[in-house]
């Protein structure tokens, strides 16, 4: 029964449309239509201020952040402590020396 | 005088030719537009664009398919686009203001949506058929728009889509057979309305 409802409900929601009339535009679009047609055809879109800022503002925050982030790392070389290509270098010199001394 | 005979004067720059023109297609443009945008407001938008590159590209009319299926195949081209425009803004809402400016209503939420042409005993269900086939793909969509909500014939249909009837004929199937299974799980995920 319930099975049926479903069955039936489903049917009546997909042919809801049949019989419907077709939906008009309004009448000023002809005249909107006329006008566009008027104004020298451009090709390219123009884009709302709202966008452009936005899309400016990301490109400042993108080379903002980038510049953090590269002054981050040099300073963290600045520190004092040796950086890790040094400490490799010198991991290898040592060992080197332990070799030589037939360690 | 034929459409094909109007759209020939209208590549010649015939402004009454395009006005007939705009009256004889004027309503299946549209009516094609609103039950793929389900918004007033871009089937205006692309009805526009549809009658301005008709009036642009009269002259590229190569007269292999009636004029009919060349301006629904426009409208159906426009209306995609529309729909995937929309949904790359609906994507980017974190960034763009997602609210209007000037009601303060959710920019890119789909309100309900009540086709016009539909009487007021039908317009629940046709409001549920229209949120159930926003969630079918691209080519169901358009199979099942100009055959149930257009009233083409599938020849008409195959021409518009460039396949033939039987691959018409399958993805009408598999729109009804989709729009069956959302419309099942909406009935049942509200406890038989």
């Amino acid at each position: 029964m319930k099975q049926k409802d479903e069955n039936r409900w489903v049917e009546d929601v997909l042919n809801s449309m049949d019989g419907a009339a077709k939906a008009r535009p309004a009448e000023d679009l002809y005249g909107k239509i006329e006008h566009r047609i008027a104004v020298p055809f451009t090709k390219g879109r123009t884009i709302s201020l709202t966008t452009f800022s936005a899309a400016a503002a990301s490109i400042v925050l993108l080379i903002v952040l980038n510049m953090m982030a590269l002054t981050g790392n040099s300073r963290k070389h600045d520190n004092g402590r040796p950086d890790e290509v040094s400490s490799v270098a010198r991991y290898y010199d040592i060992t080197n020396e332990s070799e030589g001394l037939g360690l | 005088m034929q459409p094909e005979e109007i759209l020939i004067l209208v590549a010649k720059g015939d402004k009454s030719a395009f006005g007939q023109l705009y009256a004889l297609f004027k309503d299946k443009v549209y009516n094609t537009s609103i039950s793929y945008l389900q918004q007033e407001n871009d089937a205006e938008e692309v009805t526009q664009d549809v009658f301005v590159e008709v009036y642009h590209n009269a002259n590229t009319y190569k007269g292999g398919a009636s004029v009919s299926t060349w301006i629904y195949r426009i409208t159906v081209n426009k209306c995609l686009d529309r729909i995937r425009y929309n949904n790359r803004q609906k994507r980017f809402s974190f960034i763009t203001s997602i609210f209007n400016k000037d009601t303060g209503a959710l920019q890119h939420d789909k309100p309900h949506f009540d086709h016009p042409g539909v009487g007021v005993e039908n317009k629940e269900r046709a409001a549920m058929l229209f949120n159930a086939i926003r969630q079918l793909p691209e080519s169901q969509q358009t199979a099942f728009i100009l055959k149930q909500i257009e009233g083409l014939s599938q020849r008409e249909i195959s021409q518009i889509m460039d396949m033939g009837e039987k691959a018409v004929e399958s993805l009408l199937q598999r729109a009804k057979a989709n729009l069956r299974k959302i419309l099942s799980d909406y009935y049942n995920s509200n406890e038989g309305l």
